[in-house]
């Protein structure tokens, strides 16, 4: 140990390990796994549901969710706690509905990981299938361990991996949709899927949560609010900045097949392979198909650590089995880490015995699921906040507190309204079957048990009660006081 | 040799205390991961500073007092005490053979109340400071080095020793400590086990208490309770020691553990081994 400090080292100390808008944006590019959506829910999308509004919806969508950011992260700023929805809700509405969004949270991205491997056993059997024969499963069940081990030793794709990555995925995404406008079925460009009729035909509102499921993981921003230059800002622009660049890349993309497949995009979609097809047969279409695995791989960690994320908190403030909150000397939570792994093996297999389609199946219905979840969470999140503002102002304008997450919280409450009362559209079953129901309902039954503990918690072990918010912002907070490296 | 007699442990700090309970005594493997210790471990260090009146929690900021720590270092001897180490107002080094003699600058003789050398340089990084920062950020900065540093005094008392290892697939060797005693590591946690089995005969001491806080924060508590008959309500015993703890103390605890549940939650950046506030 030295004898001496060097004061000027500590302001550097605690602005270099933050982050700025770039590798923050390079990190929520890849919770958003644009090539995921296009190559893998666009299509399925498309041949699943039957919808052709998907561009429209992209735009409607993305519009609410810049809306929703504008408010959420303003609320980011005066929360300097990492708990996600959880300290949203806690702290906006109360905590016993806290505890219902943490488990909803946890069950959705739960369920986007784990369809997720569906997808990427499909993929690598397509790709590899000519050298290596294994099924699909086979190749899941080898992801699954594979994250098994990286979870539990904490391993984490820095910032400055992930950016140039997703920027290589973004060309493929970008010269796949070119070449696929340059090869009109119809023999020239057209419009036809920007035609805002195609929202007015019955239940194609419900394209709604699908282009949802395609943008979560934008909402992350705020899980790395303690970490970030300049707050709110570095914030605002990446989140923005990553929600506009993945709306006009979608919005090429789901044109693209569209404009490639012509009318008969519903049935050419339901090849696994219709993503590729636009890029016609050369060295582009295996490019993009190993973009497609590092994508999946990808997010199967980030939502991995998402899902652990909310069982750790839930587990450390002893509102669920206590054991979620230990960690072991990677500063992993271990055994939260394999629950959820253990997790993922069992819906596997479930779902090989069940002999569902491992892309419309598993990774279709799991990941609309999850989307759902999302939308609930941005939902509640919007009212939170709103009435967090009304409570404590914080000197914020009154379009940042009040008029953005009003409006997010109406728009947001009006899609799930029609999303869930069209489910059976998405599932493209007939209406009235049992699936398009328990899937959407499935989610008041986590809310009302997160619901109960948390009433029961208050009622009967007020400590732990008491401890679950343990950040209070400060009440007064004089900006002379403030160092200069630091949030806010 | 020396004029009186003293027991080392009896300037027990909570750093120390919150060191060894998070490694095995054994192995000297941490049980705590480097991001999640070092930052219990920096709360422990400014409450040693804040137990010892040399610095303030004022609203959320941390600013230092006008007293200073003395800088005498106190070893345990077979044979006795001997005191060697250096004054804070003259920066002078106390030789061996003045140690049962009271020191000539500060006038105090035998153990003194803060004899760290750590303690006085943590002080000296806040005082110079411009500002007041708030204590999240004192966490933040202190943290990397942290479990480096509270090995490295526990070396000077000679409770551990270290020694370079290469790792499978590492290429530089990393500086690993073991414990000279495993049964003297071990203490603290025995101790901590007495309290939570309720057969302490006095309250715990202030170091003590913030040492328990520190514990149960960190989710170390089943380590301490580890084989008792009756686990949870001894838990539960621990936990409750807690309940008395001074207000800056309690604040100091809670952004550590929110700090830390940052630390676990959050994934990149934050944690970079390579930069230490501590100069080379």
């Amino acid at each position: 140990m030295a004898s001496t400090y060097e004061a000027s080292r500590v302001g550097t100390m605690l602005a270099r390990g933050r982050l700025g808008a770039i590798p923050l944006s390079g990190l929520l590019l890849a919770a958003v796994t644009p090539l995921v959506v296009v190559a893998g829910v666009v299509p399925v999308a498309y041949a699943a549901s039957g919808l052709r509004a998907i561009p429209l919806a992209f735009l409607i969508v993305a519009a609410v969710m810049a809306v929703f950011l504008v408010a959420y992260l303003t609320m980011a700023k005066h929360v300097r706690e990492p708990g996600g929805f959880f300290t949203y809700v806690s702290l906006g509405l109360n905590r016993p509905l806290g505890v219902a969004a943490a488990l909803v949270a946890a069950v959705a991205y739960c369920e986007l990981q784990i369809g997720l491997y569906g997808l990427f056993g499909q993929s690598m059997h397509d790709l590899v299938g000519g050298y290596i024969g294994w099924p699909w499963w086979a190749w899941a069940l080898l992801a699954t361990a594979v994250v098994a081990v990286l979870g539990v030793l904490r391993v984490d794709i820095g910032a400055w991996v992930l950016a140039p990555m997703v920027a290589l995925e973004m060309v493929s995404i970008i010269l796949l949709s070119l070449r696929g406008l340059g090869h009109p079925a119809s023999g020239h460009l057209t419009m036809a899927a920007f035609n805002p009729r195609l929202l007015l035909v019955g239940g194609a509102t419900a394209a709604f949560g699908i282009v949802v499921l395609a943008l979560a993981g934008v909402e992350q921003a705020a899980t790395y609010s303690t970490m970030v230059k300049n707050g709110r800002r570095t914030m605002l622009i990446a989140s923005i900045g990553v929600l506009t660049t993945v709306t006009t890349v979608y919005l090429l993309g789901s044109w693209s097949y569209q404009v490639f497949y012509g009318d008969k995009v519903a049935q050419a979609a339901a090849d696994p392979n219709a993503a590729f097809a636009l890029g016609g047969t050369g060295r582009l279409v295996t490019f993009v198909h190993v973009q497609l695995l590092l994508s999946i791989g990808a997010a199967l960690l980030a939502f991995h650590n998402a899902t652990v994320q909310y069982l750790y908190g839930l587990g450390k403030q002893r509102v669920i089995w206590a054991n979620f909150g230990r960690t072991n000397a990677f500063d992993a939570p271990w055994i939260a880490s394999l629950a959820q792994t253990f997790l993922a093996f069992a819906t596997t297999l479930t779902v090989v015995a069940a002999g569902w389609d491992p892309v419309t199946g598993m990774f279709y219905r799991l990941g609309n699921a999850g989307g759902f979840g999302v939308f609930l969470l941005l939902t509640g999140t919007a009212i939170a906040v709103a009435r967090y503002f009304l409570r404590t102002p914080h000197q914020e304008s009154i379009a940042a507190r009040l008029v953005a997450p009003t409006i997010a919280a109406i728009a947001l409450l009006a899609m799930v309204y029609l999303v869930a009362t069209h489910y059976a559209t998405i599932l493209n079953v007939p209406p009235g079957t049992p699936e398009a129901w328990q899937w959407p309902a499935s989610f008041t039954v986590f809310a009302a048990i997160g619901l109960l503990r948390g009433w029961y918690l208050k009622a009967r072990r007020p400590g732990v009660y008491d401890a679950m918010v343990h950040y209070q912002p400060p009440t007064v907070a004089s900006p002379d006081l403030q160092p200069e490296g630091a949030f806010r | 040799m020396c004029g009186s007699v003293i027991d080392v442990r009896e300037v027990e700090r909570a750093a120390d205390g919150l060191y060894l309970v998070a490694h095995d005594p054994a192995s000297g493997r941490p049980r705590l991961g480097p991001r999640v210790l070092g930052l219990g471990l920096a709360a422990a260090l400014l409450g040693e500073l804040v137990m010892g009146g040399f610095v303030d929690v004022s609203g959320t900021t941390l600013r230092t007092t006008d007293q200073q720590p003395f800088l005498r270092r106190i070893r345990h001897h077979s044979l006795g005490l001997t005191v060697a180490g250096w004054c804070s107002e003259s920066h002078r080094r106390v030789t061996q053979d003045r140690a049962g003699e009271p020191c000539p600058w500060c006038g105090v003789s035998g153990v003194e109340v803060f004899p760290d050398r750590l303690n006085w340089n943590t002080r000296e990084l806040i005082a110079r400071e411009p500002m007041s920062r708030p204590v999240i950020d004192w966490l933040t900065v202190l943290a990397p080095t942290m479990p480096a540093v509270v090995a490295e005094r526990l070396e000077g008392d000679g409770r551990l020793t270290s020694e370079y290892r290469r790792g499978l697939f590492r290429t530089r060797a990393v500086r690993t400590w073991l414990p000279v005693n495993v049964v003297e590591a071990d203490s603290p946690r025995q101790a901590l086990r007495r309290i939570a089995q309720g057969l302490n005969q006095q309250q715990p001491g202030a170091h003590q208490k913030l040492l328990i806080a520190l514990v149960d924060a960190l989710q170390l508590a089943r380590v301490v309770v580890a084989d008792l008959p009756d686990a949870a309500s001894a838990a539960q015993l621990l936990a409750d020691t807690t309940a008395h703890l001074d207000d800056p103390l309690r604040y100091l605890v809670a952004q550590a553990k929110a700090a830390a549940d940052n630390a676990v939650i959050a994934r990149p950046g934050y944690h970079d081994p390579n930069l230490h506030v501590f100069g080379s």
